[in-house]
């Protein structure tokens, strides 16, 4: 999709270009964001901070070096190590006990778009977290250590969360399978 | 013979796989592990079909919003300073002919993210330090020009501020008798190839040459029908002489009237 024509548009300032790669990989961002801040409206502001680095940079953008994925994960990664080191102590210590949970659903009409998959339904019933790592994993690629590198989650975590996503989509097509 | 624990089969089937070669051999010959392996694979080759059903998930248009009126602030000539100085502006003898336009006007409060707010303290710190310099510098006593009224004052810097903006001189608009003028007094301007130009920019990405400027210094007649108080920003280009009235994109100053 982001080919090298696409990316010869970017560099030379095309700002389509820019919102291609924003329909492609901002839900990447936001939820790298989202796991990493905990705040849905912070996570919508980074995702605006790295694109808009990403365009003042775009001539740093080298494809023969690396995907526009690896290159907008690194802008992410900066950005979040920025943010924690300006968050002041009190303030660190509240998002570390804040709740996943609540941070609001992200809105979108994708949820018409699988209801020929059940397991789509089921992906979208699980725990933000575990959707959010779910689909890092498996929808942008990322492996088990960049997704604990960007988001700050412990390895091991953002192993069990995969884990338990799959037993628990698992646990319910057998169940299916059982009754049908 | 142990079997594999769920953790192990899981991460295999997502090709993550766990340290050892027991493992691979383990699966070699039992029937058991290699089918509750088989089991995890299908389970994740429909996650990932159903993942690629739902598709990016970008964020909202809003955020699209944000960020293309963002990359537009900063390259359409729109004013990137709107942190106020009227604080700032030196006491002037008011004349008893000055219009009414010459209180402060109310300068918009763009709705700005959290993470700019650096940037606009930062500005306005450099306000405030070429403020106090201005005030310093400036003779105690207004000389005896009744008629010249300084309306507004904008403190000229680097357009591209990277890292500390030094100070480019500044440009103040004047009531004089029964028109504006703008007097610009730039120092420490950029080498350029072409001619420094001067300009007002509108809120709106309008904008109306008003000169060459030339040793850094002029005073430019605001041209009638141009409103300073809908012209907020001066802004000096590298114009090269190539025929071209428009605004060459280059800008090598700019500073914001308050």
């Amino acid at each position: 999709m982001l080919d090298v024509g696409w990316a010869n548009r970017f560099r030379s300032g095309d700002e389509l270009a820019l919102k291609d790669a924003f329909d492609r990989f901002s839900g990447m961002v936001l939820r790298v964001g989202i796991l990493a801040l905990r705040d849905h409206h912070d996570a919508e502001d980074l995702v605006q901070q790295v694109f808009v680095r990403a365009w003042n940079g775009r001539s740093g953008f080298d494809p023969e070096r690396g995907s526009m994925a690896g290159w907008l994960l690194g802008i992410t990664r900066r950005q979040i190590a920025d943010r924690y080191a300006a968050m002041d102590k009190d303030r660190r210590v509240i998002a570390a006990a804040a709740t996943l949970a609540a941070a609001p659903v992200a809105q979108n009409s994708a949820d018409q778009l699988v209801d020929r998959l059940d397991v789509g339904n089921e992906i979208s019933r699980l725990p933000l977290p575990q959707r959010m790592v779910l689909r890092l994993a498996f929808y942008d690629g990322l492996t088990h250590s960049e997704i604990s590198d960007t988001t700050g989650l412990p390895l091991g975590t953002v192993k069990s969360h995969i884990r338990r996503a799959l037993v628990e989509l698992k646990k319910n097509r057998e169940v299916d399978g059982a009754a049908s | 013979m142990q079997h594999l624990d769920e953790a192990d089969l899981i991460l295999l089937a997502v090709d993550e796989l766990p340290d050892g070669d027991a493992v691979s051999a383990h699966l070699a010959q039992c029937a058991h592990c290699a089918e509750a392996l088989s089991g995890w694979r299908a389970v994740i080759g429909t996650v990932r079909t159903a993942e690629q059903e739902i598709g990016p998930e970008p964020a909202g248009p809003h955020v699209w919003a944000a960020i293309a009126d963002q990359i537009a602030r900063e390259v359409d000539f729109r004013p990137e300073v709107t942190a106020s100085a009227a604080d700032l502006r030196p006491e002037v003898t008011a004349p008893a002919r000055v219009p009414s336009a010459a209180s402060p006007v109310p300068l918009r409060a763009p709705e700005r993210r959290r993470w700019m707010m650096p940037l606009i303290a930062a500005t306005v710190g450099a306000l405030i330090g070429g403020g106090v310099i201005y005030a310093t510098t400036r003779p105690a006593t207004q000389s005896p020009q009744p008629a010249v009224a300084v309306r507004a004052v904008a403190l000229l810097g680097p357009v591209k501020t990277v890292g500390a903006a030094g100070s480019l001189g500044q440009a103040d608009l004047l009531a004089t008798g029964d028109q504006i003028e703008l007097r610009v007094a730039a120092v420490g301007l950029p080498a350029i190839k072409g001619a420094y130009e001067v300009w007002l920019f509108g809120g709106d990405g309008r904008m109306v040459s008003l000169g060459v400027l030339h040793q850094g210094q002029g005073t430019f007649t605001v041209p009638d029908g141009i409103d300073p108080a809908q012209y907020r920003t001066v802004d000096i280009s590298d114009e090269p002489s190539d025929g071209n009235p428009a605004h060459s994109t280059i800008s090598v100053a700019r500073g914001a009237l308050s």
